[in-house]
């Protein structure tokens, strides 16, 4: 079993849901506030890894990181090690292959909350972190649980942006899906179906879980 | 205090406020049509909008002694999330230290919970409460925060008319101590026994403005041109009386009160306490015109009066405005007749006449 790519994959994914969730909130809420003719280009720019290959996605990302490029030149001048074929440079193509996983449900939630609770909350002179933690984040939960959790799943699966930017280095890019390619390729079927059979139980079972908390949530409040 | 500014949103303007309210204003009714702003007007006046130009300013300081506002929607908006005990204590935990005068310092969180009848709710889920419920619930919770200022966005519309009568006393009594209201309403009834001052909207803009003396009159008038969930109720007058001695006199099952308005002795088989003044309600409709004193007749209220003005109304019959004519001071009085009573008795402003009345 390629426990080394199990744990990288789980690593990657806990990362990237984690940060996802870090900087999709505040831009989801700002998104849903905003009014401005500009919003749905803006909507659209952040939806575009739902539609687009990840080959694409890959290959630009590949462009950047070279040294040849300004953003890969000062990335390797500031921390001395490139972006490309590094754990690093995985992690930044999947926070952006994933982000509309994480901002859509959030920005749904944050533009359906009805705008009287925090005017309630207003007239108790909560400040803005009491306002989130006491009225935001409970009224929007199950949210919540579906950003992180689709951006979880999500990252479970990628599978072009890794082999794009990462390649296949053991306990660095190998991420499960790029070992179970390696595997098929190499005809190791047997080893294939293992690591195949644990990425789907592991993510039915997530997604299973998923549903049934945000079901359980839904139902206490209708 | 001055009461002027605009709200407008995407260039549009929404609301334009221009009223000058007199000082000792207790309680602020706003009314009119739906859709005419009265819940955006309420969400200026808690400092819930943006985009207003101007500022405005309820109740300077020097008048009263602060400006935290509470706020109560019709259906509640209790947190989902949280029990009736839940949001309660939400509020209770947000509650600023208040001094001994404020109009709300005597009244704990279990005081508050016996006066509304919520004791048997408290451990519910707000999403199990009915219509009433949560208003009473949302008011309790609005209360327990301590404002100054409280603003009741049709917070009595769901409740049963004997909770409503105790909860609009209740708050008519918290206004006399010095609780300061703004009251949005379709029932006539309840603006007039809570408010001092009528503010009228349509389409955004303030129709009309002035004391609830002033203004009574006319929400029957501006009805009939209004749609028909609006203020489709009678024109009424409150009269101010003292309590006779042996206040209630049982006559067998029909437990009829009696009470003094000068000299004149009134029955009536309820009362009003409206800022701590005793105050019986009569219909326009039900008062009857006599230029003699009636004598004998089963309506037992009969006052002598004089007739300010006699306003014609758009279906033919006539508002009178009168004045009692008694040893206390005296007070408006409406009365809804026909054109040809008019003609008949020979009504006209200026002259001396007797309104008998049923009271209820």
């Amino acid at each position: 079993m390629d426990y080394e790519a199990i744990f990288l994959t789980l690593k990657l994914a806990l990362f990237t849901s984690v940060i996802l969730l870090a900087f999709a909130t505040p831009l989801a809420w700002w998104l849903a506030r905003w009014r401005h003719p500009l919003r749905p280009l803006v909507n659209a720019v952040i939806a575009l890894p739902l539609v687009l290959p990840p080959t694409v996605l890959g290959f630009y990302l590949l462009v950047a990181f070279s040294p040849n490029h300004w953003f890969g030149a000062t990335w390797l001048s500031t921390t001395g090690s490139t972006l490309a074929f590094s754990f690093t440079g995985i992690l930044i193509g999947s926070l952006i292959y994933s982000l509309p996983f994480a901002v859509q449900p959030l920005y749904n939630a944050f533009e359906h909350l009805d705008k009287r609770y925090l005017d309630v909350a207003k007239t108790f002179n909560l400040s803005r972190w009491l306002t989130f933690w006491r009225v935001i984040f409970p009224l929007t939960r199950s949210a919540f649980m579906t950003a992180v959790g689709l951006s979880f799943a999500h990252t479970l699966g990628e599978f072009g942006v890794v082999l794009m930017i990462g390649g296949n280095i053991p306990g660095e890019t190998r991420v499960v899906s790029i070992a179970l390619f390696d595997h098929v390729e190499s005809l190791n079927y047997s080893a294939a179906h293992q690591l195949a059979f644990v990425l789907l139980v592991f993510s039915f079972v997530m997604l299973a879980i998923l549903y049934r908390l945000n079901r359980k949530q839904l139902s206490s409040w209708t | 205090m001055d009461l002027t500014f605009t709200l407008e949103k995407d260039r549009k303007q929404l609301l334009a406020v221009d009223c000058r309210i007199p000082a000792g204003v207790g309680c602020i009714a706003i009314y009119g049509p739906s859709g005419a702003g009265k819940s955006t007007l309420l969400r200026c006046l808690a400092g819930l909008e943006e985009d207003m130009r101007g500022a405005p300013i309820l109740w300077d300081k020097h008048e009263f002694c602060g400006d935290r506002v509470g706020i109560v929607f019709q259906d509640g908006v209790l947190f989902p999330h949280l029990t009736v005990r839940g949001n309660l204590s939400f509020a209770l935990q947000h509650t600023p230290v208040i001094g001994l005068s404020h109009p709300l310092a005597e009244h704990s969180m279990s005081s508050l919970v016996n006066i509304f009848e919520i004791e048997s709710l408290l451990e519910l889920p707000v999403t199990k409460l009915s219509g009433g419920e949560a208003q009473r619930v949302a008011i309790v919770r609005a209360l327990l925060n301590k404002p100054d200022i409280l603003l009741l966005d049709e917070a009595f519309s769901a409740l049963d008319k004997r909770l409503k009568r105790k909860l609009i006393q209740f708050i008519s009594g918290l206004i006399s101590k010095g609780l300061r209201v703004v009251v949005v309403s379709h029932a006539l009834r309840e603006l007039a026994i809570l408010s001092d001052y009528f503010i009228h909207l349509e389409h955004g803009n303030v129709v009309n403005s002035g004391s609830a003396e002033m203004m009574l009159p006319r929400l029957q008038l501006d009805a009939d041109t209004l749609s028909s969930e609006s203020l489709g109720e009678p024109v009424f007058s409150l009269l101010a009386v003292e309590p006779a001695l042996g206040l209630s006199t049982e006559h067998g099952t029909d437990p009829i009160k009696e009470f003094m308005l000068g000299e004149v002795r009134l029955y009536a088989s309820s009362y009003f306490t409206i800022h701590d003044e005793m105050k019986i309600r009569v219909d326009a409709n039900h008062i009857v015109i006599s230029n003699n004193a009636p004598g004998d007749s089963s309506m037992l209220n009969q006052l002598p009066v004089f007739i300010e003005q006699i306003e014609k109304r758009t279906d033919g019959r006539c508002l009178l405005h009168m004045f009692t004519r008694t040893e206390a001071a005296p007070q408006r009085l409406y009365a809804i007749v026909s054109s040809l009573s008019i003609e008949k008795l020979n009504l006209e402003a200026g002259r001396h006449v007797y309104a008998s009345f049923k009271a209820h």
